[in-house]
């Protein structure tokens, strides 16, 4: 169990600089933003207020459903991301793997393009 | 008598009141009854023999005292037989109706319903039949009819964002509004039914970065594909028309500048000739050339505008500046020529305001040595590079017969195929002088029509190197001393010149009685004036056939099943000016 | 606790170091892209504000900072509000993980400290790749909360370019590792050592990683919403996109978020694919302990070239229209990466290291 804290204490020096970072990061962002509020003018009024659509009066409210092309983009790129990510470590050990893990991945990634080429020949990579 | 006044007396013997060629002018004309306009129309449009094809304009006039008060006037044109006609039919005051021609040229549509706005005239079987130029809930009348009066009825002052003197500063700046009087634009606020439509409505200006002014465009979006665009114009509408009825035709000149505010030469060109033709001028050889040289100079300014903003709109942004890089240098040249950049108001009726002096002359060879290597560094940076081509070729794509059908002109004709060119058709100037081609193009996408803009502006500097190699020496004003305003050293010396010059500009020259529509090739097309004079100083009725108005008719056509990214691309494409769209 | 004390302030004068070169690489940048451009196109570019217009980064931040923000009436205020940092916070915390400089460790006060990088953790590069996907988010929720249509299309937009590219990103990366052998950017700096010739992008054996450095190229591009790949926010055709709505000190985030991730992926380049702090040629480089002046100057050197680059093609380049950029990503970077994937594990394998 002394190999686990002392994994957890090496975790705990490399990660806490990116937590104490991130608190960082955004305390400027949230301080700056408190701090332009407190100097800025305050004037709001109707029209300025009005969302931007050209200097007319909007017809509708943009929440609104209407019909987006992304949806079978997004599927795709859930499904291919997990791949890529699978080939992450795969790379990394690469020089450990060997010849093995060479033809294992070259299957992977011919089942990639099987995927890939089905996803094009139907057309869901034509945006629209 | 012309072949086609006689084919129509003879078809139409009842329908054809009278028929008329103007001797002087050339300019051929029918009377014809009300109820059988669209019948004649259709047969001059149909008939292989007549083959007017190409609507140039719809216009009105009114006049007062005639039993029948309206007259509605209708110019084709024929491309294959390159002759034109005019149409004219009255109609009565209580029921001012008339067929419409949308159904034979599409392009009628837009100028139907200018005439229907500005006039009151309404077009049965026209599918739209609104106002155009004025904003639909306009309650005043008709602004064109001769008893409205022209600083309107009033209706401007009842605006509430025209700031009075007698109210008090409002408070509210200084405090937050109450919630509840806030207008909050939320889904609950919609009718039951809006929610249900899949199409989204937006808005594309009139203040949007790329409508080119104040053009408004309302979308129907099917995801980022236009459904359907709406034109709503009229946001720069001035009453141009309407404001020449009381000026006399010298001062309308300055007026000219502002239709197409980034091209006034050749508007100032296109009215000066219009007005000549009326009054039947003999411009002096060296004027020509004079005018010529300017014109086209004037061209390569439009052109190099557009070029510039049309690759501004599509992203390409060092093109912009280099463009106008090349346009300063030809404005400077304008203001040594007349002291201004954009509103010239360089031609006079007769002639021109200053002269080309050698030393202008010289400035302008410098330009010319250097300017074909510029449109090669534009071409650099546009013609090859594939993400240019891709934005342009195959979007916006309109075939030569439904160009002509819409009754485009100008580069946006040609790119279809069709080598409509007034300098070509109808020469003035000194264009049948000098040698130069009409670039036409092949696919009638936005990648032909920036391709024969480009190829035009390098026949622009073909023509102007001509025009300054044959310049001769001479006035460069018409000696009419009825109808131009004698020199000034004249004027100073002798007593005759002097009684001419206090007349004109005093009470203005009479043209005789008549009417004359004529074309001019500006940089966005055909740019035409037509005139109605009743032999006062002051013109009855102006009407400007301005392409960019026209081109607008076709918009919904061109834009439909294309995206939201291609619709900044044809207004680039047509090289719209609203100054002049809107009038 | 002494030690704890001493490695936090370590820590935190690290991270405020470096929070402050980007932060004023950022300003920096704001007036260098506009005087390069400017210079591209003939003309002056800001001259006013100080000499040369030296200061008007100055201004126009204070200028923002004193600026109203407005929320439009509809909005949804919590998400609007959160939406700029959103986007700035990711953009800023990717260079805990960047290699500034060599990867030395001293000895302060009896605690270890590696100078020239905040943390040196083993999966530097997918945590870069984390937090710009959640840079995404807060473009599209800014889109959204605007309540503006423009906005919104703009959100959209940039939901799917960003998710294309970043597949294409991922995918470029891939060949890198395999060469490098690790997930850490110090360990695949230190594996480019020795000169230009070492480097991934022109290392010959096994095979030179350029074109998945050209791909990587393309694809940040996009990622960072820079023309020819700036749709979300085509100013000609959605007026400013998914932050239309924005004013103030909210809009100057958006646009600081931006050009933090240009530097941010200029930086990944140059650790990737240029070698990171190592000199071109070995002679170059400073011996002993002057190492770090030629390090961090040829780390910056690098950096600022990739960033020039950006401006480069923002000045030659129109932009592209919505289903080119799709096919573009989808059709042409995907399976050429691919393709590099393959052909350099096959070499790999043939020629180890």
């Amino acid at each position: 169990m002394v190999g686990g804290l002392d994994l957890f204490l090496d975790y705990l020096a490399k990660y806490s600089p990116i937590v104490v970072f991130i608190i960082l990061a955004a305390g400027f962002g949230i301080v700056t933003l408190v701090l332009s509020y407190l100097v800025q003018p305050k004037y709001p009024e109707d029209e300025k207020l009005s969302v931007y659509e050209c200097g007319s009066e909007p017809f509708s409210d943009s929440r609104m459903p209407f019909p987006v092309r992304y949806y079978v983009i997004a599927m795709l790129f859930v499904i291919f991301d997990i791949e890529v990510i699978f080939l992450y470590p795969w790379a990394v050990t690469f020089d450990q793997l060997g010849v093995i893990g060479l033809i294992e991945m070259m299957i992977f990634i011919g089942l990639f393009v099987v995927a890939y080429v089905y996803a094009w020949r139907k057309g869901a990579l034509e945006w629209d | 008598m012309h072949r086609v006044l006689e084919t129509l007396h003879e078809r139409f013997p009842e329908a054809v009141v009278s028929v008329g060629e103007d001797p002087q002018r050339g300019d051929l004309s029918a009377q014809v009854r009300a109820q059988d306009l669209v019948d004649v129309a259709r047969f001059l449009h149909d008939d292989p023999g007549m083959a007017f094809d190409h609507i140039t304009d719809i216009c009105s006039a009114d006049y007062p005292d005639d039993l029948e008060r309206f007259e509605v006037i209708y110019h084709f044109l024929s491309l294959p037989h390159n002759s034109r006609i005019r149409l004219k039919a009255r109609l009565p005051e209580d029921n001012p109706t008339i067929g419409s021609v949308t159904p034979i040229w599409k392009g009628a549509n837009f100028l139907e319903r200018e005439v229907y706005d500005l006039m009151g005239i309404t077009f049965e079987g026209h599918p739209d039949l609104r106002r155009i130029l004025l904003p639909e809930d306009y309650e005043e009348g008709y602004p064109l009819r001769k008893d409205f009066p022209t600083e309107g009825k009033g209706w401007r002052s009842t605006f509430d964002f025209i700031p009075r003197l007698d109210e008090p500063e409002s408070e509210w700046t200084e405090r937050e509004i109450p919630q509840d009087q806030r207008h909050v634009f939320l889904a609950g606020d919609q009718p039951e039914t809006a929610k249900r439509t899949t199409e989204l409505l937006l808005n594309m200006g009139p203040q949007h970065p790329s409508t080119h002014g104040v053009l408004r465009v309302v979308l129907e979006l099917d995801g980022e594909r236009v459904a359907k665009a709406i034109p709503d114009m009229g946001y720069l509408h001035r009453g141009v028309e309407k404001l020449a009825e009381g000026l006399h035709y010298m001062q309308v000149v300055p007026h000219t500048d502002r239709l197409d505010y980034v091209c006034a030469m050749t508007n100032n060109y296109a009215y000066v000739r219009a007005v000549e033709k009326l009054v039947g001028v003999t411009i002096p050889e060296r004027a020509e050339y004079i005018r010529t040289i300017v014109a086209e100079v004037q061209r390569i300014v439009g052109h190099l505008f557009w070029l510039g903003t049309q690759a501004l709109d599509i992203g390409a942004m060092t093109v912009f500046f280099w463009t106008f890089r090349e346009r300063e240098v030809l404005l400077d040249f304008f203001e040594q020529l007349c002291g201004a950049r954009l509103t010239l108001n360089y031609f006079r009726i007769g002639g021109v305001d200053g002269d080309l002096t050698p030393a202008l002359v010289d400035r302008l060879r410098e330009f010319l040595k250097t300017f074909p290597e510029h449109v090669q560094e534009y071409d650099t940076l546009l013609q090859r590079n594939r993400i240019w081509v891709a934005r342009t070729k195959n979007v916006a794509v309109i075939s030569a017969e439904d160009a002509i059908n819409f009754g485009l002109t100008g580069p946006t004709l040609r790119g279809s195929g069709v080598a409509y060119d007034v300098r070509k058709t109808e020469p003035y100037g000194v264009y049948d002088r000098v040698e130069w081609d009409v670039p036409v193009g092949k696919g009638g996408d936005t990648y032909d029509r920036y391709w024969i803009r480009v190829e035009e502006m390098k026949q622009s500097a073909r023509i102007i190197e001509q025009c300054l190699d044959q310049l001769p020496e001479g006035p460069i004003v018409a000696d009419m001393p009825k109808v131009i305003p004698p020199a000034k050293p004249n004027v100073m010396r002798d007593m005759e010149s002097l009684i001419h010059h206090f007349i004109i500009f005093t009470q203005g020259f009479k043209p005789p009685k008549g009417e004359t529509y004529c074309a001019t090739e500006v940089p966005k097309g055909e740019l035409g004036f037509f005139l109605i004079s009743d032999g006062s100083p002051r013109p009855y009725r102006m009407k400007i056939r301005s392409p960019s108005f026209v081109h607008m008719g076709a918009f919904d056509f061109m834009a439909r099943g294309y995206l939201i990214s291609d619709i900044i691309t044809i207004f680039g494409t047509y090289d719209i000016v609203m100054g002049e769209c809107d009038r | 606790m002494f030690d704890t004390s001493i490695k936090l302030a370590l820590t935190l004068s690290q991270i405020g170091a470096v929070m402050g070169v980007v932060l004023l690489t950022v300003a920096v940048l704001t007036l260098l892209e506009r005087k390069v451009l400017s210079w591209m196109q003939d003309r002056m570019g800001p001259m006013e504000v100080g000499p040369y217009g030296v200061l008007q980064p100055v201004a126009d931040g204070l200028k923002l900072f004193f600026k109203e923000d407005i929320i439009p009436a509809g909005a949804n205020k919590i998400m609007f509000s959160l939406a700029p940092i959103l986007v700035l916070v990711p953009a800023l915390i990717g260079f805990a993980v960047i290699p500034f400089g060599p990867n030395w460790t001293i000895d302060v006060m009896g605690v270890e400290f590696k100078p020239f990088v905040i943390s040196d953790i083993n999966i530097g590069v997918l945590y870069i790749l984390a937090f710009a996907s959640i840079g995404a988010y807060g473009v599209i929720l800014g889109g959204w909360a605007s309540n503006s249509k423009y906005s919104l299309l703009g959100g959209l937009r940039s939901a799917a370019q960003l998710i294309s590219y970043e597949l294409n990103v991922g995918l470029a990366i891939v060949g890198v590792l395999l060469l490098a052998g690790s997930l850490s950017l110090v360990e695949i700096t230190e594996a480019q050592a020795g000169g230009f010739w070492n480097w991934f992008a022109f290392d010959p054996v096994p095979f030179p990683q350029f074109i998945a450095f050209v791909i990587f190229l393309i694809a940040s591009v996009a990622e960072t919403n820079r023309l020819p790949f700036d749709l979300p926010e085509a100013e000609s055709e959605l007026v400013a996109g998914f932050f239309t709505e924005y004013s103030g000190m909210r809009f100057a985030f958006f646009f600081m978020a931006e050009y933090a991730n240009m530097i941010l992926v200029s930086c990944m380049s140059t650790v990737l694919f240029f070698g990171g702090w190592h000199a071109p040629l070995p002679f170059l480089q400073a011996p002993g302990m002057f190492a770090w002046v030629t390090g961090i100057f040829w780390f910056t050197a690098k950096v600022y070239f990739f960033l020039f680059l950006f401006f480069w093609i923002r000045a030659t380049l129109p932009r592209l229209r919505y289903d080119q950029l799709m096919r573009f990503g989808w059709k042409v970077l995907l399976p050429i990466a691919l393709g590099n994937i393959v052909v350099t594990s096959v070499l790999a394998y043939i020629f180890p290291n």
